[in-house]
């Protein structure tokens, strides 16, 4: 197994190298001054000189690529176009906003998700399993902005009960660090955006989980936890869902990097400074250099998270865990 | 001959729709917004930007739901049912295409890949994990923000990673198939691999392989409504994604209930009904699931 | 002697979609106090379903029925769901299941899966659950140190041993043993048998054991008392010596010839033509009409009540007064060669 770690940290980084070679390129045969990317065509033409010599962009592509590299490395990220901050900072910021939004979402969407898929399992056929197999399957097919400003239209609007958007109310200042995370302010703005990327991946793990349970509670084992004359709870809990997780472990690695990427539409509706809001506005200004730098860090977030989930799969299944074969 | 064996395949489709609750529901969703994408230039009543004046001569900005204006109107005074009808046949048309260019990719990367093994499956596998490391409305917008605003870019984006899920789960069908004994059987015969992997193998999967294609249709509209709303769109062809975000950027959004519900209803529509056909399918593919 | 358990027309049935499926039709038997009983049959004779419904684990959807249905001073017709769970399973009746294989979870250890089962029904703390589950292991020839380990870790032999320690943790009254055999290759069978009785002798343990099996062997070696079942009936039950000594039902004598027996080296295996019935049809005469090489009109269109031909021996069949005859020519191999 440690065998299986390492190489699967090596596919990482060489994943993560791939992804910004690409990106690397994209930017490079966009129609245009391919300088354009990096020196803002705001300024003059003397500047301009300037910048390029100093970025090396008069250099053979190969040496720009090496810079490249090692600026992402430095954390020498470039600054913006539109506001000429350093680009590091500014996604700095951004980038906990969107993981503690990310982390409240997908929490809500495993724990819930798994547990209904449990339920349903065991009222198999019941009017609980249609009816949440159909909810789910609808929700899955409404796009996030339209559950989100369904959710803004009643619950903001009308009934008033949440704010209608941004994390914090304005002229509020929220606590910094983890004490935001407790706040009252930040946690009545965290609900909506929350719920609604909640829902929207809700269908798989409790799909995966359901048809999962299906399938352990048929297994051999589980008669014989039966047999032992343990209560339907411990057997259903302690002995078919631990297994029938497994599966379900399996798929929310793959869901949390679709979700990291869909946080762009709920950033936007529900204006919440994550990275995801500041992708969109900085395609929409052409402001490469943080559109850029966003992009990666989203990537790097994406990949690392499967391997963090991957890793720890291996410790959930003593199969794995543990080698076999004692005689 | 050929012509008797699409037509099988046709009746046997039919067959496992017709005999599925969900998937009838799915397809006669289809069928309607397919009929409305190839009629709508001739059904849609009005232009798609003309701005309209009601009976009193007046610009109809922003009508509710009426006789005159059966869906309302837009900021603009545009008609929505018209806009409506002529998204459709937009959305429709590149919910399609990237559905079915991207099924072809991850089909044939997962048929070839799960059947050569080897080499050639660490270079496919590796390439489908990168694309997996891409988030991908990001990379749409990146995409658009560096290409400019066409409806190709917008079908080129979605193309270049939606088959990544359909690749990874057709080459770990295949990998279990191609140990089978007719598959060996087939080999002992002479059989080319070409002719195995299409002839044999693919005919074997192919309740798995529709499954993925409507999942990939389903998830090219998506995509695309998700990227049309934040404004990535092509303006010059609207499509239901299009038309919300017009309304989001009018601000109009507190009041103008019937211009969000339409649109909205239609994606919803349109998606859960290739969501439930999938879901016949996999019926088929996994007849465990069948509510006995 | 008592009897532990006391079963008087005992009937099980399934509804399907072909109709309902009398899976267990009429059965009665007794098993005495620290007696071994094997059921043996043939696959689909419906011997598993009534272990089973025995130990209610057959699904709510099944229609159980009997005039009698006893286990010590209980009636386990009518006790309820929960004293049944709390107070009879594994501390009245345990079971050894048929694959060991899956019958362990995959995610926990093998110690626990044990101690489990004591902590539920005692109130022992885990260091005395323990300790009970290693003189267990100790019994049946598994170390102290295979408690931590994974069931994948365990050999078949290994596993099926892990079950049988695991079965006599809370030292139930009766153990039922389901196909304890099956799947593993014939030295690893043998000494699970011979195990078998030595652990019986070291743990004095009195338990019953109610065993079923398809291998006449295993039953000829193990019990005390036999009970022929098929298709969902009890055919024969006797004492062990007096059905092999003086077998009555043509079906007895049909699995007699089934086996090889290494006494009888160049005696021909002689196996029983046809197939069970099918359990959904309403069959009016004897179930084995259709490959008794014996039956005449009467069988087809009565059914054989039970009779005692000898004390305590018992056969459903209307022909045992031919039985001298039968059990010569059973011995041939053309009796058996006939077609209905």
């Amino acid at each position: 197994m440690q065998e299986f770690i390492i190489r699967r940290t090596i596919y990482t980084l060489f994943t993560i190298f791939a992804v910004a070679t690409i990106l690397f390129f994209i930017f490079r045969i966009m129609p245009g001054d391919p300088t354009a990317q990096v020196i803002s065509p705001a300024l003059d033409e003397a500047s301009q000189a300037r910048l390029k010599e100093a970025f090396g962009l008069d250099k053979p592509l190969y040496i720009q690529y090496a810079l490249y590299l090692k600026g992402l490395v430095t954390l020498e990220w470039g600054r913006s176009f539109t506001t000429s901050k350093p680009v590091f900072d500014i996604l700095k910021y951004r980038f906990w906003n969107t993981v503690f939004l990310m982390g409240a979402a997908m929490s809500f969407t495993l724990i819930l998700g798994t547990a209904l898929g449990m339920i349903m399992a065991w009222k198999r056929g019941g009017p609980l399993d249609v009816s949440a197999t159909v909810s789910a399957l609808v929700l899955q097919s409404a796009p996030p902005f339209v559950t989100g400003i369904l959710f803004l239209m009643v619950l903001s609007y009308k009934l008033d009960l949440f704010p209608t958007g941004g994390m914090n109310t304005p002229g509020e200042r929220l606590p910094t660090g983890i004490a935001m995370l407790f706040n009252k302010d930040f946690l009545h703005h965290l609900v909506l955006p929350a719920i609604t990327t909640a829902f929207y991946y809700l269908a798989t793990p409790m799909l995966i989980m359901r048809d999962s349970m299906l399938e352990v509670t048929g297994s051999d084992y589980i008669e014989l936890a039966q047999a032992k004359g343990l209560s339907p709870a411990t057997v259903m809990i302690k002995h078919a869902a631990r297994n029938a997780l497994l599966p379900v472990f399996t798929v929310s690695s793959v869901l949390i990097g679709f979700a990291l990427g869909g946080q762009v539409i709920v950033e936007q509706v529900f204006s919440w400074p994550g990275m995801g809001q500041l992708m969109v506005e900085a395609a929409s200004s052409h402001d490469y250099p943080v559109a850029q730098a966003t992009f990666l860090l989203l990537a790097v977030l994406i990949v690392v998270l499967n391997l963090l989930a991957d890793i720890s799969y291996c410790y959930l299944d003593p199969r794995i865990s543990v080698p076999g074969g004692k005689k | 001959m050929k012509f008797s064996i699409i037509k099988d395949f046709l009746v046997a489709q039919y067959k496992i729709i017709r005999g599925n609750r969900f998937g009838m529901f799915g397809a006669v969703i289809l069928l309607f917004f397919g009929t409305i994408a190839l009629l709508a230039p001739y059904i849609a009543p009005h232009e798609l930007w003309e701005s309209l004046r009601d009976s009193g001569g007046k610009l109809a900005i922003l009508r509710q739901p009426s006789l005159e204006f059966p869906l309302g109107t837009t900021a603009m005074g545009r008609d929505i049912l018209s806009q409506l009808i002529l998204a459709t046949r937009t959305t429709v048309l590149i919910g399609l295409t990237s559905g079915l260019v991207s099924i072809l990719i991850g089909a044939n990367i997962g048929l070839l890949a799960g059947y050569y093994g080897g080499k050639l499956d660490e270079v496919f596998m590796r390439f489908t994990d990168i694309i997996y490391g891409m988030p991908f409305l990001p990379f749409l917008i990146v995409l658009i923000s560096l290409f400019g605003r066409n409806i190709w870019f917008v079908i080129i984006a979605i193309c270049c990673i939606i088959w990544r899920t359909s690749a990874r789960v057709i080459r770990a069908q295949v990998m279990s198939i191609r140990q089978r004994q007719y598959i060996q059987a087939a080999k002992a015969r002479g059989c080319s691999n070409f002719r195995i992997i299409y002839g044999h193998i693919m005919p074997n999967i192919l309740p798995l392989l529709l499954l993925y294609t409507a999942f990939n249709i389903a998830w090219s509209v998506l995509a695309e409504a998700g990227a049309s709303f934040l404004g990535f769109s092509d303006p010059n062809n609207i499509t239901w994604g299009g038309m919300l975000y017009n309304l989001w950027i009018s601000g109009k959004i507190r009041t103008a209930w019937w211009w969000f519900a339409t649109p909205s209803i239609c994606i919803i529509l349109l998606v859960s009904a290739l969501v439930f056909i999938s879901r016949a399918y996999e019926e088929v593919a996994n007849p465990r699931l069948k509510q006995r | 002697m008592d009897n532990i358990l006391n079963i008087k027309n005992l009937k099980t049935h399934y509804s399907s979609e072909e109709g309902i499926v009398k899976a267990v039709d009429g059965v009665s038997f007794c098993v005495g106090e620290n007696q071994v009983f094997g059921l043996a049959g043939e696959s689909g004779c419906g011997k598993s379903t009534l272990i089973r419904t025995i130990m209610r684990l057959v699904p709510k959807s099944a229609k159980v029925t009997a005039d009698r249905l006893q286990f010590k001073e209980y009636n386990l017709l009518t006790v309820s769901d929960q004293f049944f769970r709390e107070k009879i399973l594994w501390q009245g009746i345990s079971l050894v299941p048929q694959s060991a294989m899956n019958a362990l979870n995959p995610v926990y250890r093998v110690g626990d899966q044990c101690t489990e089962a004591i902590l539920a029904h005692t109130d022992f703390s885990k260091a005395e659950a323990e300790k009970t589950v290693v003189k267990m292991f100790d019994a049946v020839g598994l170390q102290a140190g295979l408690m931590k380990a994974y069931p994948h870790e365990f050999s078949g032999g290994m596993r099926q041993r892990a079950m049988l320690a695991m079965s006599l943790v809370l030292t139930p009254e009766l153990v039922v043993m389901d196909e304890p055999t099956t799947g593993l290759d014939v030295l690893v069978q043998e000494r699970i048998l011979r195990n078998l009785k030595e652990i019986r002798e070291k743990t004095k343990t009195s338990a019953a054991i109610l065993l079923i099996t398809h291998d006449i062997s295993v039953i000829a070696g193990m019990s005390d008392r036999i009970g022929i079942m098929y298709a969902g009936k009890l055919m024969e039950t006797a004492d062990a010596m007096d059905l092999f000594n003086d077998p009555y039902h043509p079906y007895t004598l049909g699995l007699k010839n089934a086996f090889p027996s290494i006494k009888a080296l160049d005696r021909e295996l002689i196996s029983i033509p046809g197939s069970p019935p099918n359990l959904t049809q309403t069959i009016p005469g004897c179930l084995f009409y259709d490959r008794c090489p014996f039956s005449i009109d009467i069988c087809r269109d009565k059914r054989p009540e039970e009779i005692e031909v000898q004390p305590n021996h018992f056969v459903q069949c209307h022909r045992t007064e031919h039985v001298k005859e039968f059990r010569k020519l059973a011995g041939e191999k053309k009796t058996w060669q006939f077609s209905k």
